[in-house]
């Protein structure tokens, strides 16, 4: 599957996890990547960029991952983008709470390239 | 549901039980080989290293200190990372940061199973020679050892009373 021209938003409060994500999706082709360091830069930056994936952290200061995705899916101009949450913690009540409002993959650390592109694949946007 | 509150100033097994399987677990599927667990507590210090902490909160309040030796810590980043990460940077802080919210991570998920609900803190990094919290008096502490072939490292485990929070809240 060809990725390239697909443009991706890259949140994390970790300078390192960014790296980290965005050298996984590198390696699966996508070549158009941003990144902003918390929910607040992430929705600044989503509402100027014509995104077609987020990928965001779950547990961030200022704006979590969850109040991220919330506002996304509550604006008019980004709710159709494909987001896919990161976080550290498998708990049920969680997933749940991003389901409902609105995530279409959830991705657990420690993940790598392959993984993520299974969740990838799996929005098919 | 269960809960624990430290009264008599032992450190409950379920806390050293689920932390050590978590370390297990969690440093194998990142590192690729398995940490073995020193059950001798040998009494040297962490020395020059990188500590990341983290609070829980709930049925039980405790925090862990993923306690790494220099050393270890450049080794473990550069195989976490794929990439070679500067001590002296940032960026360092933000690689134990991150190894220990993956692994606070799979603990919640660990007590859950055992019926403690908690909740885990954003993570606070300390840097220097031998860096430690200053922790309340009274409350048990535990220091779990391992070796891998990253390093050897440690974990603290220690007990704390409501409202004690040493990482920040999500959010905040």
């Amino acid at each position: 599957m060809g990725y390239e021209g697909k443009k991706v938003l890259v949140v994390d409060d970790s300078a390192v996890m960014r790296q980290i994500i965005k050298k996984n999706l590198k390696e699966l082709g996508f070549t158009d990547l941003t990144e902003a360091e918390d929910g607040a830069a992430g929705l600044k930056a989503a509402g100027e960029g014509g995104f077609d994936l987020i990928v965001s952290d779950w547990n961030m200061p200022n704006m979590t991952g969850l109040e991220f995705l919330k506002a996304v899916r509550a604006d008019g101009a980004l709710k159709g983008v494909a987001f896919i949450m990161v976080t550290s913690e498998a708990d049920k009540e969680k997933i749940m709470e991003a389901v409902q409002a609105g995530v279409n993959q959830y991705i657990v650390k420690p993940f790598n390239a392959v993984q993520l592109e299974e969740k990838i694949k799996a929005i098919k946007f | 549901m269960a809960t624990i509150n430290f009264n008599d100033g032992t450190m409950p097994s379920v806390l050293t039980d689920v932390s050590r399987d978590s370390i297990i677990s969690i440093f194998n599927t990142i590192f690729g080989s398995e940490p073995k667990f020193d059950e001798e507590d040998n009494a040297e210090g962490l020395g020059e290293g990188v500590v990341g902490i983290i609070s829980f909160m709930g049925d039980v309040n405790y925090i862990i200190m993923l306690a790494l030796p220099k050393n270890s810590a450049i080794a473990m980043a550069s195989k976490f990372c794929g990439f070679d990460i500067d001590y002296d940077s940032p960026d360092m802080g933000d690689v134990v940061g991150e190894l220990a919210n993956v692994l606070a991570g799979d603990i919640v998920a660990r007590m859950s199973k055992e019926d403690f609900k908690v909740t885990m803190s954003l993570p606070t990094i300390m840097r220097g020679n031998d860096v430690e919290p200053v922790l309340p008096r009274g409350l048990p502490l535990e220091k779990l050892h391992f070796t891998m072939e990253e390093g050897n490292f440690m974990l603290k485990v220690a007990g704390a009373k409501s409202g004690d929070q040493i990482g920040r809240k999500p959010g905040t």
